[in-house]
């Protein structure tokens, strides 16, 4: 139903619910450094993220390596529901070059499955060997888009 | 104007002027010119040479994504190392909000071989709603280095 005098606002236009064509956000910086070792590590501690059933979900971190074992490989992976790997890469440390900044952006291929609900997003680190450390002030922001 | 039986949620008063366009808005710009940073930690420099770049409103919150490169200057003398510190920086505070230190090698500096940079990018999002000036500025904590080619994207997003 059209109701006069209100062009381009009546209720046809405005849907039921934001979602349509609105995106959702969530952001954290983690302030505590995360050594990183053969052993994959949670950037943001113990915390996962979640995301939405039916959603894509857009990741982007920054963050910077403070201190190296030596010359070493570090990878950051993108985890879903704390089983399946999204998106990895590596990149190499070189201790006599920290501080080193690195950033990731990754979207999921595909709307997140009906279940579980919410889906849970981990972003983890890990070395090939040695040791490094992500320094505190990792930032991440997460865009939730309907698809 | 009164509100309008038969849709509730929906009246002009629940919409403000900006509902109009559920979506996200946007603003960027580029600026490839080299930039000498500052060594003075207290007075960083910023690499919106424009001045700061206003967006938000009371329902949003803002997406700040920047991406660039340190290195020496074409034609500057060098080598040296450097260790830069770029941050966020909202409405003209002296403490950014977000910041990262990138190290800046002294390797290939010119004038004999052309500058080597080092790209580093940050993502951040303000916690809260709000309008804010939102700068980037960086300063180096030891040695001294130029930041060029940086590109910043803000998307507003209303929460």
């Amino acid at each position: 139903m059209k109701i006069a005098g209100l062009k381009g606002r009546s209720p046809e236009t405005y849907p039921s619910h934001r979602a349509s064509g609105l995106v959702d956000t969530n952001s954290e910086v983690y302030t505590d450094p995360v050594s990183l070792t053969t052993t994959p590590a949670n950037l943001f501690g113990a915390g996962s993220f979640a995301g939405t059933p039916g959603n894509k979900i857009i990741v982007a971190y920054s963050g910077v390596i403070s201190a190296s074992s030596g010359s070493i490989l570090v990878a950051i992976s993108v985890v879903l529901d704390d089983a399946t790997t999204l998106y990895t890469y590596e990149f190499e440390v070189t201790a006599s070059n920290l501080p080193l900044p690195f950033s990731l952006v990754f979207e999921t291929p595909a709307a997140l499955a009906a279940t579980p609900d919410p889906h849970a997003i981990t972003i983890l680190g890990s070395t090939v060997s040695g040791t490094a450390t992500v320094a505190a002030n990792g930032s991440i922001v997460l865009i939730s888009t309907p698809s | 104007m009164s509100k309008i039986a038969g849709i509730k949620d929906k009246s002009l008063e629940t919409y403000g002027e900006r509902s109009g366009q559920p979506t996200i808005s946007t603003e960027s710009l580029t600026y490839p010119t080299p930039i000498p940073l500052s060594t003075i930690l207290t007075n960083p420099t910023s690499l919106l040479p424009a001045g700061p770049i206003e967006a938000g409103g009371s329902g949003d919150r803002i997406i700040v994504m920047f991406s660039g490169v340190l290195q020496w200057a074409a034609g500057e003398s060098g080598p040296a190392t450097a260790v830069a510190k770029i941050g966020i920086y909202l409405d003209g505070s002296s403490t950014p909000s977000y910041f990262i230190s990138v190290f800046v090698p002294a390797t290939n500096a010119p004038p004999t071989t052309p500058p080597l940079p080092t790209p580093f990018s940050l993502f951040w999002e303000t916690p809260a709603n709000g309008a804010y000036e939102v700068d980037v500025k960086a300063v180096t904590t030891s040695g001294a280095c130029y930041a060029a080619n940086g590109s910043i994207v803000l998307i507003t997003t209303p929460v």
